[in-house]
């Protein structure tokens, strides 16, 4: 009785489980890599995750608004990264894994931050 | 605005968000009260289902219950602290939706346990079987509180489905 209730709850999870992960990394492609300039809208500096709203103007003058995700706040601050290394109004270029299924989302590995500093995602941090 | 959008705009959730160590420390007290709330509560269906029989039922849930309590707060704090970091995230989460109605469901067994089957324990507080209708609360108590720990842990993997 209970193995099949357990069983059953956990079917509908999995059913009604979707991709947008909140701060898992599964619905990244890491296969792939995608790079991207603009202007900083909105920096979110969090736990458990942080992530970069960023506005790009195409080749053909179209604006598109990027979701660029990272670590935690805490692993971002090990790093060297301060409450002043991304604000909005920013001009940055940020390299990731795009995610697979939303266009305009990626998990960060490298970021040139408006003073030209570089920061490269450490290949111990998932 | 929503009720959600204030929370998380209050000095407090932002403070879970931003603050170093206090999103983590939230989620180690939501681990700790976990492990005190199921694990008692598990402790004492595991007796009514029939292990352990030496044991009186009303000395186990006697032991067992002030722990339970404990355990309820410590989540319960934690868990809507941790929620009020990230309301509106959380609010429209599919796996955070079915945990709360899995812990509905838990405390309704829980109640109707308590209320209705615990009366006549003087009958099978010791050394017997359980009546059927306990050991059914009892195995559907444990199937829902570990629903509800994998709906909880699986909040990170779900979404609403939106962009």
């Amino acid at each position: 009785m209970k193995t099949v209730l357990a069983t059953l709850a956990t079917l509908l999870l999995l059913v009604t489980a979707q991709s947008h992960g909140h701060h898992s990394t599964s619905n990244f492609d890491f296969e792939k890599e995608v790079a991207v300039s603009g202007t900083v809208t909105y920096m979110s500096f969090t736990n458990p995750h942080s992530f970069i709203d960023i506005d790009v103007i195409d080749k053909a003058g179209q604006k598109s608004s990027w979701k660029v995700f990272a670590t935690s706040r805490v692993v971002l601050q090990r790093y060297g990264w301060t409450p002043e290394s991304v604000k909005a109004g920013d001009a940055i270029s940020v390299t990731g894994h795009p995610d697979k299924t939303k266009p305009r989302e990626m998990y960060l590995t490298k970021i040139v931050f408006a003073n030209g500093k570089t920061w490269l995602r450490s290949s111990i941090d998932n | 605005m929503t009720i959600f959008e204030w929370l998380q705009a209050t000095s407090f959730g932002i403070a879970v968000r931003e603050s170093l160590w206090l999103y983590p420390f939230f989620e180690i007290l939501h681990l700790v009260g976990i492990a005190l709330l199921v694990g008692s509560i598990a402790m004492t269906d595991l007796r009514l289902i029939g292990l352990s029989r030496a044991l009186p039922v009303t000395l186990t849930a006697r032991h067992m219950l002030p722990w339970t309590w404990l355990g309820f707060a410590l989540v319960t704090v934690s868990g809507l602290s941790l929620f009020s970091g990230f309301a509106v995230d959380y609010a429209v989460n599919t796996a955070f939706q079915v945990k709360l109605l899995l812990i509905a469901l838990a405390g309704a067994n829980a109640a109707l346990f308590h209320w209705r089957v615990f009366r006549s324990v003087a009958d099978w507080n010791q050394l017997v079987a359980s009546p059927a209708a306990a050991r059914l609360c009892a195995a559907l108590s444990i199937a829902l509180w570990l629903s509800v720990i994998s709906a909880g842990r699986l909040i990170a993997y779900t979404g609403a489905g939106k962009d």
